[in-house]
């Protein structure tokens, strides 16, 4: 009895059995599948192995790494992104988390006019912003600079957008707005009775904050954190404004000097694969 | 009803007379080996225009006055920094989509390269005889000509420096006096900074690029920077390409034109018709008419250095011909500006 249970399956036909499987959802799962090979997998897959071929398209060649990572000078705008993108990130969560937990959390007046300023900062287009900064805070000509100037009767500005503090805030003002969104959900969803029982069992407001919401909002905090940091990794408009000046090269301008004539393509493939690799690990431990 | 006919048959019969009139004076001014190619491109589709050291309004105004010469014909204009519009010019040559027709760009390494790829076409237009003997200049058996002239200058805000303290030449651009104060732009982003930097090393040696770079100036990315930040007062003194900087001196803004002792710079825009290009008449065309009196004459208006003897140049534009010029040879330039942009990085390290 229970052999001919077994062997029923294997008796039918393949296109009845295969027919069951192959129901809408599976299509829908495939085509999207599809999709991601070509749009994402195979564009990546191509970087990878343009860093790995010589100029003339003639074969294997370690000679881009040799090129891209052969220079301090490209090296310091390896780590000058990370310690940019770190900065980045601590400003952000200042910025954010305050403004989220009172969006979320207080009965603060003119919360919604809030929630739209955040997200004009967000649709602002980063390239605009940095020139809005220039013309604000440049610094001898910046009008909060000449105004400074004018009040205290000296001859020097009080801001200087065009250094690390200055690249760094601006880029910040326009990426917070990743943690302010993933956190102002994380804490709208948060049950107002953990907050009660902490209160009823005699924690102060602060307390309640560090011991109870803290650690439930950290994913949040975590997932907006990593976002941020990998945006402003990538982010080139205001990099493209500030750093120069500054004389603070990151790798988005770096590798644009590769696309100067000679076209280094290799390179330049070969110098973003370690962007590559923060991007995949981090959103791997996500 | 029948006079009405006979009216608008005889406006319509004079219209026609007007504008064959019309026609046939343009097909005069014509030569011979203009209007076979005109007949010839009348069939293609516009051609696309990559440029760089024109402004957007210059370019335009070519594109315009070379549609009004040639009825039916048009140059559509891409306009970007030499880099951009170089890199996209690369990006379609090796996927193979070329879009453009005709690239203007005055750094010479990239046309060395495009010709060594074996993606320039040759030719040279019959406008190129009567050129200016000193601003002629076709290169490589014919694959990309001189098709403008400009020149490297200082300039300095004139609200906040007085003439008798502005620099007077290159050697008083690197005075310590103006530490923090100059405008310069990045040779590895800008084709005429590199080449003004080549023209500097070679009359002052490496020493420059270090006391400039002692100097802490402002580095923006186009050649165009420095003279924006001159004009807000965000520097006083900067390095500037002639024809932008002498327009807008003209149009009343802060700053003074100084011509160096040692020498103005001398830029030539170059321009190179892509052999893949599929209006090629078109393009042929267009070449030949940026050597043209029309395009001269446009020039002229903003301040370009005018490369025909019949075109007068702008008011108050100084002639040429008793001032110093540091006019670079393409092999000064090839072998110069890579190695400009190398010590400049190591100095900057940007």
């Amino acid at each position: 009895m229970s052999v001919v249970m077994q062997d029923q399956p294997y008796a039918l036909p393949w296109w009845k059995r295969a027919a069951p499987r192959l129901d809408l959802s599976m299509l829908v799962w495939l085509a999207a599948a599809a999709i991601l090979v070509v749009l994402v997998a195979n564009p990546l897959l191509k970087l990878a192995l343009t860093s790995f071929q010589a100029r003339d398209g003639s074969g294997f060649t370690l000679a881009n790494y040799m090129t891209a990572y052969g220079e301090w000078r490209h090296i310091r705008a390896l780590t000058n992104t990370l310690v940019m993108a770190a900065a980045v990130v601590a400003i952000c969560l200042v910025l954010a988390l305050p403004l989220a937990w009172a969006c979320a959390r207080t009965n603060m007046p003119g919360k919604a006019a809030i929630r739209i300023c955040a997200l004009g900062a967000f649709v602002m287009p980063p390239y605009l912003g940095a020139t809005g900064w220039i013309l604000l805070a440049g610094p001898n000509a910046g009008w909060l600079n000449r105004l400074w100037m004018v009040l205290t009767g000296g001859d020097a500005g009080l801001l200087n957008v065009f250094s690390f503090t200055g690249l760094v805030s601006i880029m910040a003002m326009n990426l917070y707005f990743f943690l302010f969104i993933f956190c102002t959900s994380a804490l709208e969803m948060l049950s107002s009775e953990m907050e009660d029982a902490a209160n009823i069992l005699g924690a102060g407001p602060f307390e309640t904050a560090r011991r109870i919401i803290l650690p439930l909002i950290l994913p949040a905090i975590l997932g907006g954190a990593i976002v941020t940091f990998l945006q402003s990794i990538a982010l080139f408009g205001v990099p493209a404004l500030i750093s120069m000046p500054a004389r603070y090269p990151v790798v988005v301008t770096q590798l644009w000097q590769f696309f100067e004539a000679p076209v280094r393509v290799g390179v330049a493939a070969a110098y973003s694969i370690p962007l590559l690799a923060v991007t995949v690990a981090l959103m791997g431990r996500r | 009803m029948g006079r009405k006919t006979m009216r608008k048959g005889l406006l319509g019969i004079t219209l026609s007379i007007v504008t064959a009139m019309g026609i046939s004076s343009a097909m005069a001014e014509m030569t011979a080996g203009e209007s076979r190619l005109y007949q010839a491109a009348k069939a293609e589709k516009p051609a696309i225009w990559y440029t760089a050291h024109y402004t957007t309004e210059t370019s335009e105004a070519l594109t315009k006055a070379f549609a009004e010469k040639y009825p039916g014909l048009s140059v559509d204009v891409v306009r970007s920094t030499g880099g951009v519009a170089y890199q996209r010019l690369q990006q379609e040559l090796t996927a193979n989509q070329l879009q453009g027709d005709i690239f203007s760009n005055s750094d010479i390494n990239q046309y060395r390269e495009l010709r060594q790829q074996g993606y320039l076409a040759k030719y040279r237009p019959e406008n190129f005889d009567k050129v200016v003997d000193a601003y002629k200049g076709i290169y490589e058996d014919d694959h990309y000509l001189d098709t403008s002239i400009a020149y490297a200058v200082i300039v300095y805000n004139n609200a906040k420096v007085s003439a008798a303290n502005a620099p007077k030449s290159w050697k008083d651009f690197i005075d310590a006096k103006w530490k923090g104060k100059s405008a310069i732009s990045h040779p590895g982003f800008s084709g005429t900074s590199a080449h003004w930097f080549a023209a500097m090393e070679k009359l002052f040696g490496r020493d420059f690029m270090q006391k400039l770079a002692d100097n802490a100036p402002h580095v923006g990315r186009s050649s165009f920077d420095p003279i924006s930040n001159v004009i807000s007062g965000e520097r006083l003194i900067g390095v500037a390409i002639s024809s932008s900087a002498l327009a807008l001196a003209a149009k009343g803004n802060p700053i003074t034109v100084v011509y160096p002792e040692e020498g103005i710079v001398l830029f030539r825009g170059r321009t190179a018709i892509l052999a893949g290009s599929d209006s090629p008449n078109t393009a042929r065309l267009f070449v030949n008419f940026l050597l043209g009196i029309e395009a001269n004459e446009i020039l002229a208006k903003e301040y370009w250095e005018v490369t025909r003897q019949e075109v007068k140049p702008a008011p108050g534009m100084q002639s040429l011909d008793s001032i110093k010029k540091i006019d670079l040879t393409p092999e000064e330039i090839v072998k110069g500006t890579p190695e400009a942009v190398a010590t400049f990085r190591d100095a900057f390290g940007i």
